[in-house]
């Protein structure tokens, strides 16, 4: 390839980079106009179960309106997701993650129930850790004690619902010359993501083990 | 030709690795209250030696490559940290001492009480053992509290995103801490917790700077700006230590 074509092609290359990080994403709504039930005993739950043998985190990740469904609570028409935790067994680390998007983050907040849909402890969203390109929340119960929690329930937190997360970042760019010249340039980026009553979820339990001293790496996705 | 492409399999390597934040982080242990026993008392571990820096992503000085590019990005850097590190020392100001001030504060506030060493950091002939971001590989027991908290400033100082004027110089502070058992024997809590995340570090918790406070277009600007670069590293220091407390 000529030199002169080479440049072209690096450039263009570089030029489509940016469009990568643009691809449009916008969180689906949740339908609340219909089907509401009553209660939440009236709701159908969803079983939440450990990963299988090389089953990976990041498939569990979906929108929240997959798996909400409208209640009515306090007089309110509102979308929940309801899971049940008859499926684990013991010591059990149930992490919640929320994915950072322009298109729309999910302000949760996760309740733990008793079998008769009674709260047993509430975590808001600002519970939640930030973690670089998400939120997240570990929730820790033990199915082998008596009067465990039976149900998880997320819904949107409507004290951050309406708010933005503020971003600072850092953004690099790298162009490519003839006779592997280079040049690096830096620049900072702050954004802003909604957050909102729906976006990106992902909810995973594990068998709770205590993490080693060393390794490589976070061996958790 | 094959050099060429081995070159720019380097620089490609290089430049993934800054934007990934390069370290592989400590194995993540969010804390479990109600699997642990009780704690009150928390000894403090010495930490690894820190000292005050600067750093610049994507300095200019790299894009001439090679050995010549790697001098003048590590000369400038290091006429910077050393113009830091002046002002912090004609301040009197040790992040350190502060860091130990803001946390015991805290953890106090929290029900803690912090037991620290009589010498903060590791003296030159100390072999302890330190795995990703400074944290020890193994433990020895304690019978002076309930806990033991390892501790380590990975980097403390002011960071730029780039050299233009849209990448001001900000407070930055990253922070790896470990929660173990009396006996050295169970991780009880391990995270990592980066104020100004400007290396774009995955999974670590990240708390953002003040938007226009302690920002400063270049390092003249953060050179004139005297006292008041240490009051932006006091900020990010109580900061970190509220993200920390909140955890525990």
């Amino acid at each position: 390839m000529k030199p002169g074509a080479r440049v072209a092609l690096l450039a263009c290359v570089v030029a489509a980079l940016p469009a990568c990080g643009h691809q449009v994403y916008r969180a689906a709504a949740p339908d609340i106009q219909s089907g509401c039930v009553g209660g939440l005993a009236e709701l159908a739950s969803h079983p939440l179960t450990y990963l299988a043998p090389k089953e990976k985190a990041r498939t569990r990740r979906l929108e929240f309106a997959e798996v909400a469904a409208c209640v009515t609570l306090d007089g309110a028409a509102m979308p929940v997701a309801l899971y049940r935790l008859d499926g684990l067994q013991g010591q059990t680390e149930i992490d919640i993650r929320v994915s950072l998007s322009e298109g729309g983050t999910f302000a949760a907040s996760a309740e733990l129930l008793d079998a008769g849909f009674h709260p047993v402890k509430h975590h808001p969203f600002t519970a939640f850790v930030r973690r670089s390109n998400e939120y997240s929340l570990s929730v820790f119960i033990d199915r082998a004690r008596p009067g465990a929690p039976a149900y998880l329930l997320l819904r949107p937190d409507p004290t951050q619902v309406g708010k933005d997360d503020r971003t600072i970042t850092s953004q690099s760019t790298a162009l490519y010359g003839p006779g592997g010249a280079s040049i690096y340039f830096g620049k900072e980026v702050t954004r802003l993501r909604p957050l909102l009553a729906a976006g990106q979820l992902q909810v995973v339990p594990y068998p709770a083990q205590r993490a080693g001293f060393e390794a490589n790496g976070n061996a958790r996705e | 030709m094959k050099r060429l492409a081995f070159r720019r399999w380097c620089m490609g390597v290089v430049v993934a690795a800054t934007l990934s934040g390069c370290a592989s982080l400590p194995p993540q242990q969010s804390y479990n209250r109600d699997a642990t026993p009780p704690i009150k008392t928390i000894v403090v571990l010495p930490a690894q030696p820190y000292q005050v820096d600067v750093l610049m992503m994507n300095h200019p000085g790299a894009s001439i490559g090679g050995l010549v590019g790697g001098i003048v990005v590590a000369t400038d850097m290091a006429n910077k940290r050393g113009k830091l590190q002046a002002a912090f020392a004609s301040a009197q100001f040790d992040p350190g001492v502060y860091f130990k001030q803001s946390l015991t504060q805290r953890m106090g506030e929290r029900g803690y009480t912090l037991i620290w060493p009589a010498a903060l950091v590791d003296g030159p002939n100390a072999k302890t053992q330190r795995g990703s971001f400074g944290l020890r590989k193994q433990y020895a027991s304690t019978t002076q509290a309930d806990a033991q908290l390892d501790l380590n400033m990975d980097f403390v100082g002011y960071a730029a995103a780039g050299a233009g004027d849209n990448a001001p110089y900000r407070p930055t502070l990253k922070v790896a801490a470990r929660l173990v058992s009396r006996d050295g024997k169970q991780n009880y809590f391990t995270d990592v917790v980066a104020y100004n995340n400007v290396q774009n570090q995955a999974k670590v918790i990240t708390l953002e700077p003040e938007p226009r406070r302690f920002a400063y277009a270049d390092f003249d600007e953060l050179e004139a700006a005297g006292l008041d670069t240490v009051e932006g590293i006091k900020l990010a220091i109580d900061r970190t230590s509220d993200a920390l407390v909140q955890q525990l």
